[in-house]
């Protein structure tokens, strides 16, 4: 199957489930009683949350394969795969940075506190903004690309410690879905089916920055090319 | 829920889910300037390569259309 095809079958999936998703929350699943329906911001914030989570894994994981790769191939795809998941992190983590504090507003009554699971969230986030300066400033050259990857791998951890912040350093932070909320049907079927639909989003804007930059790099080896030959 | 700050759920949970699709939008769009732009660079290669081969004395109508 060719890439376009792979994207735009990715795309349209994530359409139609993005739209289901929509209806089960704001039609099926019923209003929470103490939060009431600023609860609903929930259903994408968490899976916004737990799709850059992935996304930002993958980077790292692409950045450790550019490090360890000793075929030029192999490293071109990493690279392209890195700034991919990368830029897909740093937009759902844009999303869990706006979200999250409408809903705090109005259950806390703060848009913000420095709690950890937050304040390692903006950390990492920060990290993967920093990690895209680097690669834009860097441009084709292999140190600057070497330490954006290193940037990358360093985001592991700080994944794992947003998992983990709650339970071990306490916090404010819910944990609905650790402590078995949801407890009724409708509301976990929303929660799956949003958690479904940004992920397919994310696979799918992912493929379509994949295939723009492997187009980039295509692009700079022909212009490298041509100036090799016509001077 | 009306809440601790004065603004209501009904409007912050319509301001999250307008920040999601604007954030969704503004990816998109830049994605697709993007590919134009490699479009455009494409094309000034093309340009670039007949302008070489002709000087060259190559046969520029050979290269492929965009």
């Amino acid at each position: 199957m060719k890439s376009t095809s792979l994207h735009i079958i990715l795309a349209s999936l994530a359409a139609v489930v993005v739209c289901v998703a929509l209806y089960l929350v704001f039609f099926v699943a019923p209003t929470e009683a103490t939060l009431g329906i600023v609860q609903k911001i929930f259903y994408f914030h968490v899976a916004s949350a737990m799709n850059m989570s992935l996304a930002f894994g993958v980077c790292a994981i692409a950045g450790a394969v550019y490090l360890l790769a000793k075929s030029n191939k192999w490293r071109k795809r990493a690279d392209a795969l890195g700034v991919a998941t990368a830029e897909a992190g740093v937009m759902l983590g844009a999303m869990v940075m706006v979200t999250g504090p409408l809903w705090a507003k109005v259950a806390w009554g703060t848009y913000w506190t420095w709690e950890p699971r937050l304040t390692l969230s903006l950390m990492v986030f920060l990290l993967f903004v920093a990690y895209l300066a680097l690669r834009a400033y860097a441009g084709s050259d292999a140190f600057g690309r070497s330490i954006a990857a290193g940037l990358a791998i360093l985001g592991l951890p700080g994944l794992y410690f947003i998992r983990v912040a709650v339970e071990r350093w306490g916090g404010a932070h819910p944990q609905v879905i650790y402590k078995g909320g949801l407890s009724h049907p409708a509301m976990r079927q929303a929660f799956f089916a949003s958690i479904a639909a940004m992920l397919l989003v994310s696979a799918s804007l992912v493929v379509l920055r994949f295939l723009i930059e492997r187009r980039r790099q295509t692009l700079d080896e022909l212009f490298l090319e041509a100036d090799k030959i016509f001077g | 829920m009306e809440g601790v700050s004065g603004f209501s759920g009904l409007t912050m949970t319509v301001l999250a889910y307008a920040a999601i699709w604007v954030i969704l939008l503004v990816f998109v769009v830049r994605a697709f300037f993007m590919l134009s732009g490699i479009r455009r660079e494409l094309d000034e290669l093309k340009e670039t390569l007949a302008e070489g081969m002709a000087s060259h004395g190559s046969d520029a109508e050979k290269l492929p259309k965009s």
